[in-house]
C-alpha cells in the first residue's frame, strides 16, 4: 500500500499532521509514502485533484489505484483508523 | 399658659423634620445637555426634554450648543477637564455623575428618567452644577456611584468596567488572532526566511513584519474608533454595526461547525504572487531595502486580511466608543487587543526561529475561536441595539 499526502508549507494543519503521519508510518513499515507540496510539486499534486481543503491523504493499492481519500486535520487515532485501516 | 406653649414647641420640634425635609420628587435635578446645531438626534432629545419640563417641574435643563457657540464650547471644555471625559459625540447629557450619550427613543429617554430617579433617591454630588454655581455643594459622604461593582478574590470590590474592558480586549483580541487568514502569510514568510544564513537578519525581518502588522491593525482600529466616537451614538450606525456583528458571528459559527478540519486552499495566483514578493525581499542587495520590502508586504497583506476579520475589531471599537473612559485609556485597550491579536503569530514565529522548524497551531483552536468568537459577536451585536447600557457595564 502507498500513502500520498498533499500538503502546503503555509497550512498549519499540514504541519501538525506531518509529525502524526511520521509516527503512524512507523507502525506500518510495509507502506510506502509520498509527500507532495501544493506549491513546490504543483503539477504532480494537481493530478490528484486535491480540492479546497488541505491536507489530503490518498491511499493507493499495489497497482496504484486510489482506494480511499481522507481530508483535513485528524487525531492520531483517527489517522490510523481512517487512513491506514480504512 | 407656659405649659401649653411648651407642649406646642415640643410638637413643632417633632414635626420639624416633616416640614424641613424635601420630598424626593421635590429635589431639583440639574441636567446638563450638550448638543450641536443641525444634529437630528439632539432635536429628538430636545422634544423629550420639553415634555419632561412640562411633567416634572423640578428638573432644570441647562442647554449648551457646542458646534458654533463659543460659550457652549468653553463650558464643555471646563466639564471635560473637571470630569476627565471627552464630549466628542452629541447629544451628551450629564446628570449627577452619569453621562448619557446619544438619543434613541425608548432607550435613552428611559436611561435619563432612571438617572433622574437615582439622583433623587441617592446622595450624589452634582459636580458640574457646583462648578457652574447652580448647585449647592453637599456635605458628608456620597452614595456609591451608579456603577456595577463586582467582587474578585484578592482584589476585593472593583467596578465592572475596570475589569470588563481589559478582559474583553484580551478575549476578543486573542480570538481574532486565531483567525487563520493571516497565519498562512506568516508561515509562508517563515518558510522562506528560515533559509537565510545570518540568523539576526531572519529575526529582524520576521519581527519587523509582525511589528508592522501590529501597527497597521492598531491604526485601522484607532481610525474606526474615531469614526464611532463621532457617529457612534447615531442609532442607524449602531444598527448597521449590530447587523454586521450578528452576520459576521453567524458566518463564524458556520465555519466553526464545518466538518472538515483543515486549511482552506488559498487562490494559487495569490500564493504565487506572495512567494515571488517574499523571494524578491530576500534577494534585495541591501538589508535596508529588504526591511522596506517586508514593511510594504505587511501593510498590503494586512489590508487585504482585514476584510477577513473586520467583524471583531469593529465590534470591539464600538464597545469602547460606548464606554466613558478617557481617550488614552481607549488607546490602551486597543494596544491590549492588538498584543493578544498577535500572540499566536509571535509564538509560532519564535518557535520556528528557535527550532528552525515550522510549527502549526491546530485547526481545532481556530474552530473553537470561530464558535466562541461568533457567539460573542452575536451577543454584542444584539446588545448594541437592544441594551447598549450593558455594553457600558451598567447592569442596573
Amino acid at each position: 500500500m502507498k500513502l500520498v499526502v498533499i500538503s502546503a508549507i503555509w497550512c498549519p494543519a499540514c504541519l501538525i499532521m506531518g509529525k502524526r503521519v511520521k509516527e503512524a508510518l512507523s507502525q506500518f513499515p510495509d507502506w510506502t509514502f509520498e509527500k507532495l507540496d501544493l506549491d513546490m510539486d504543483e503539477e504532480k499534486a494537481l493530478m490528484w485533484n486535491p480540492g479546497k481543503t488541505l491536507p489530503v491523504f490518498i491511499v493507493l493499492d499495489d497497482e496504484g489505484n486510489e482506494v480511499r481519500r481522507v481530508i483535513g486535520e485528524l487525531s492520531k487515532d483517527r489517522l490510523v483508523k481512517d487512513v491506514f485501516h480504512g | 399658659m407656659g405649659k401649653k406653649i411648651g407642649i406646642l414647641l415640643f410638637a413643632l420640634l417633632l414635626l420639624t423634620p416633616f416640614f424641613s425635609s424635601v420630598k424626593a420628587e421635590d429635589k431639583v435635578i440639574n441636567i446638563f445637555s450638550f448638543r450641536a446645531e443641525g444634529c437630528l438626534y439632539c432635536a429628538k432629545e430636545e422634544e423629550f426634554f420639553k415634555e419632561l419640563e412640562k411633567t416634572d417641574k423640578n428638573v432644570k435643563i441647562y442647554r449648551f450648543e457646542i458646534a458654533y457657540d463659543k460659550e457652549g464650547q468653553a463650558v464643555a471644555k471646563k466639564v471635560e477637564d473637571l470630569l476627565g471625559i471627552k464630549i466628542s459625540t452629541v447629544p451628551y447629557v450629564i446628570i449627577g455623575r452619569q453621562s448619557i450619550i446619544g438619543f434613541t427613543e425608548g432607550i435613552t429617554d428611559v436611561e435619563i428618567l432612571d438617572a433622574i430617579e437615582y439622583n433623587r433617591t441617592h446622595v450624589v454630588r452634582d459636580i458640574v452644577g457646583e462648578m457652574l454655581g447652580v448647585a449647592v455643594p453637599i456635605t458628608g459622604d456620597e452614595d456609591d456611584p451608579k456603577e456595577t461593582v463586582i467582587r474578585l478574590p484578592f482584589f476585593g470590590e472593583v467596578q465592572a468596567k475596570s475589569v470588563s474592558l481589559p478582559l474583553l480586549a484580551v478575549v476578543i483580541g486573542a480570538l481574532d488572532g486565531f483567525n487563520p487568514c493571516a497565519m498562512w502569510v506568516l508561515l509562508l514568510l517563515i518558510s522562506m526566511l528560515i533559509h537565510i544564513k545570518e540568523k539576526w537578519k531572519m529575526w529582524t525581518l520576521g519581527l519587523i513584519f509582525l511589528f508592522t502588522s501590529a501597527i497597521m491593525y492598531f491604526f485601522f482600529m484607532l481610525s474606526w474608533l474615531n469614526i464611532t466616537m463621532l457617529f457612534g451614538s447615531v442609532f442607524i450606525l449602531r444598527l448597521i454595526i449590530g447587523a454586521v456583528a450578528v452576520g459576521g458571528g453567524s458566518i463564524n459559527i458556520r465555519n466553526g461547525l464545518k466538518k472538515d478540519d483543515g486549511c482552506e486552499v488559498v487562490d494559487s495566483t495569490q500564493r504565487k504572487k506572495l512567494r515571488q514578493r517574499i523571494q524578491e525581499i530576500s534577494d534585495q542587495p541591501t538589508f535596508i531595502l529588504a526591511i522596506i520590502g517586508i514593511m510594504g508586504l505587511a501593510i498590503t497583506v494586512n489590508l487585504v486580511e482585514l476584510l477577513c476579520s473586520a467583524g471583531l475589531p469593529i465590534v470591539f471599537t464600538q464597545v469602547l466608543a460606548l464606554n466613558q473612559v478617557t481617550y488614552w485609556e481607549k488607546i490602551g485597550y486597543l494596544l491590549i487587543y492588538v498584543s493578544f491579536f498577535l500572540l499566536d503569530d509571535i509564538i509560532v514565529f519564535v518557535i520556528a526561529m528557535k527550532t528552525f522548524e515550522l510549527t502549526g497551531i491546530s485547526t481545532k483552536y481556530a474552530k473553537y475561536s470561530h464558535l466562541i468568537g461568533g457567539a460573542i459577536m452575536i451577543i454584542l451585536g444584539i446588545l448594541m441595539v437592544v441594551k447598549p447600557g450593558w455594553l457600558m457595564f451598567n447592569f442596573s
